[in-house]
């Protein structure tokens, strides 16, 4: 489509790694990587909980053992971390559809920052109802 | 019957303007610059398409190339130039004391002009100094330097021209019978040193032309001559601000993009290669150019830089401010008895398309070749087209 | 008073694989520029040096490099607001684009992608004070930066970039005689509006103080809302798909 304008640099797998490199880079480049990150990190989290619920094959007692590990402190810290990066993840997912319609770019680092400072609150609210249990 | 081959040295507005006269002409032009387009003296210039009336009192004759070609690079470059005019304003009773002569001068170059009462040039440059005596409007320009000299390469192109930078001319190629007949190249971007040979060689290399002269024996009478200009972060007027009075330091503002130039200083050196920036001279250009225009002093400077402008030299003639800005086409066959050798030098951007057509008349006669110039009304495809 | 500073700069030959960098050692001040530590190394100490450079103030775009890994014009990128007396400058050519040699990068491919875009360089159109109508040329200076520091180009060599995307909304917004319905087309495709990411970097090195994100997105409503007109048979994309 842009005719005879390809004059092809080849691309290299470096190139997708550099992706993930904002050094020194805007907020936008920040956020544009930690999307990414987190978006890798949700996608082996779906691997392994896949693995998880696939303990149900081994019967109730094994379920139940799995589950008593997942209730121990390490592990709900484990939980509070995957709720950070599904709140990093979504809720800049929302700040890309906002501003993908053209609404508020100029703002798009407040957007950030307040999206941000509600998700902390989420998070530490969540926190909270998990260690209590 | 195959194409006389034209070898052209340098990628300035020279170089690219003789260029496309050339190719235009019907020859195979092949053009040599050993750095970027536009990397040398034309690429730092002040960006100003002349009216002529700052040459239009002391040197009448680069008045009225200016002038000319003015009016026919609105033509031919239509859509690559920035017209809103250029004021020369009155600031002191000396000023006022120049202004006669100045209009006597746009008269004698017939550069159309027009008085302006205070309130009248206040109303177009609310910036301008509020204590301006008198202000004449002249029909000055602004062009982007490196587009300018692109926009002539990409015709140039189109008519089979070959452009090559990044290729340093080492020497000039001997026939041993006292004639050039090509020049010994090194490709920068690969290291590759080669020959190519052509019919004639032209330098188009301003305040280079010594350098390249002298590697045929020859000789031109050049005067390497700097000037510092100052650039703002922001556009404080819309028109070109000139000082009604003799062309001295700091006493023009140029306009271009969002930004304005403040310029110019002048001193010899000799050699064009590298040249430092006095520092007393930036505060010079700010004050100075304060005095046109006060907001220069809330506007934060953005960039400084020199270019050595080359000037011919004649003697007894030792200032650089002295010296005529017009251009001259050397046949170093005459000068020096070495055939196929030609220089083009001194002159401006803005006369760039007459220097092409002088050197080119000159490049025809010595070839023996029989090609009207047809720049005057052939329109420059865009810039963009050179990279096409 | 002058600084000392280590140039580490990257070298290549047309075709040599692979590159390196050279260390320069450089008294410099610090209220001077990157450019003028360039052009110092190769007045003085490697005549081989090859980058590109014209007007020295901001207008031509063309000494656009990297500098400790960001996309900066050279010739307005002061010493002082990079490095330290001491410190080093890794510099380097600007990415996406293919390397000729040195910090020579071929930027023709951003130029034929402009070129399909169309946008004259004066604004013509727009009064630029009063009483007069004055004429500028566009703040675009075409240098590429944002190219380079797009990481969508850096995976997709047929998305068609901030510079030209941004060209193509002033287009649309002030046509100044263009034919835009090609443009439209242009900008409809997954290659172009609907690949950006939104890392906003274009507009972060944009010496211009532009906006090519800001661009995009604009793009991106104004579509929207074309085809949602289109569904009723109306707008410009209708027209275009009924030939």
């Amino acid at each position: 489509m842009t005719g005879n304008g390809q004059h092809n640099t080849a691309l290299r797998w470096g190139d997708s790694v550099r992706w993930f490199d904002a050094r020194r880079r805007g907020l936008g480049m920040w956020a544009f990587a930690l999307n990414r990150i987190t978006g890798v990190l949700l996608m082996i989290y779906l691997l392994v909980h896949f693995v998880n619920i696939s303990v149900l094959y081994l019967g109730e007692t094994a379920w139940n053992q799995l589950m008593d590990l997942f209730r121990m402190p390490p592990f709900l810290i484990f939980d509070v971390a995957l709720v950070l990066v599904l709140l990093y993840h979504g809720l800049n997912g929302i700040r890309l559809v906002i501003l993908a319609l053209d609404i508020g770019v100029a703002q798009q680092k407040r957007i950030f920052w307040g999206l941000m400072a509600f998700g902390t609150v989420v998070a530490v609210f969540t926190a909270f109802g998990l260690f209590r249990g | 019957m195959t194409k006389p081959v034209a070898i052209v040295i340098g990628g300035g507005s020279t170089g690219a303007a003789t260029a496309h006269d050339l190719a235009l002409r019907g020859l195979k032009v092949i053009l040599v610059e050993r750095g970027e387009i536009a990397s040398g003296t034309t690429g730092r210039c002040h960006c100003l398409l002349h009216s002529g009336g700052r040459y239009c009192v002391k040197d009448q004759e680069a008045g009225i190339e200016c002038i000319e070609e003015n009016i026919m690079l609105r033509k031919i470059m239509p859509d690559g130039l920035e017209l809103n005019d250029g004021l020369f304003i009155a600031i002191t009773d000396s000023d006022m004391d120049y202004k006669d002569k100045f209009i006597a001068g746009c008269e004698a170059c017939h550069i159309p002009w027009e008085e302006l009462t205070p309130q009248q040039a206040l109303a177009i440059e609310p910036n301008l100094n509020p204590n301006l005596k008198a202000a004449i409007r002249v029909p000055d320009g602004v062009f982007e330097a490196l587009r300018f000299c692109l926009s002539f390469l990409a015709t140039a192109k189109k008519n089979g021209a070959e452009i090559h930078p990044y290729i340093e001319v080492l020497d000039l190629l001997s026939t041993g019978q006292g004639a050039i007949k090509g020049v010994h190249v090194q490709d920068r971007t690969s290291g590759r040193v080669y020959d190519i040979e052509g019919d004639i060689v032209i330098s188009a290399t301003g305040p280079w032309a010594g350098d390249i002269a002298a590697m045929a024996g020859a000789s031109v009478p050049i005067q390497p001559t700097p000037g510092v200009m100052v650039s703002m972060n922001q556009r404080v007027v819309n028109l070109v601000v000139n000082r009604l009075n003799k062309a001295a330091d700091g006493d023009i503002i140029v306009p271009q993009r969002q930004t304005s130039i403040i310029g110019t200083t002048s001193w010899p050196v000799d050699h064009a290669d590298y040249i430092p920036v006095p520092e007393d001279h930036i505060q010079m250009m700010l004050e100075k150019g304060a005095e046109l225009v006060p907001g220069i002093r809330q506007a934060r400077m953005r960039g400084v830089f020199a270019v050595a402008r080359p000037l011919i030299a004649s003697a007894g003639q030792a200032d650089g401010r002295e010296l005529s800005r017009t251009f001259e086409c050397f046949d170093h066959a005459k000068r020096d008895g070495v055939e196929g050798f030609v220089t083009i030098t001194g002159g401006k951007a803005t006369t760039a398309r007459a220097m092409a057509e002088k050197t080119a008349d000159v490049v025809c006669r010595k070839l023996g070749l029989d090609a009207p110039c047809r720049t005057r009304d052939t329109v420059l495809v865009s810039y963009r087209e050179y990279y096409i | 008073m002058a600084w000392q500073v280590q140039f580490r700069v990257f070298r290549s030959s047309r075709g040599e694989v692979p590159a390196h960098f050279d260390p320069f050692t450089v008294e410099i001040k610090p209220d001077e520029t990157v450019l003028d530590g360039i052009e110092r190394i190769w007045a003085f100490q490697d005549r081989t040096l090859t980058f590109r450079h014209a007007c020295h103030h901001a207008s031509c775009g063309s000494c656009a490099m990297r500098v400790n890994g960001v996309e900066k014009l050279s010739c307005v990128t002061y010493i002082q607001d990079v490095t330290s007396d001491g410190g080093t400058l890794v510099v380097e050519p600007l990415r996406n684009f293919p390397i000729v040699s040195d910090l020579v990068v071929d930027v023709s491919p951003m130029f034929h992608r402009m070129h399909e875009v169309g946008m004259p360089i004066i604004r013509s159109a727009e009064p630029l004070g009063k009483p007069e109508n004055f004429n500028c040329f566009e703040n675009c200076i075409e240098c590429g930066m944002c190219v380079s520091a797009c990481p969508v180009m850096l995976t997709s060599n047929q998305y068609l970039g901030p510079a030209a995307l941004a060209a193509a909304q002033r287009t649309i917004a002030e046509p100044r005689g263009v034919d835009v319905r090609s443009i439209w087309q242009l900008a409809d495709d997954e290659n172009s509006v609907w690949r950006c990411h939104t890392a906003f970097e274009c507009g972060e090195v944009c010496p211009s103080n532009g906006d090519p994100a800001g661009a995009i997105m604009a793009l991106r409503r104004r579509l929207i809302l074309e085809r949602i007109k289109s569904l009723f048979g109306r707008g410009i994309l209708a027209r275009q798909r009924g030939g």
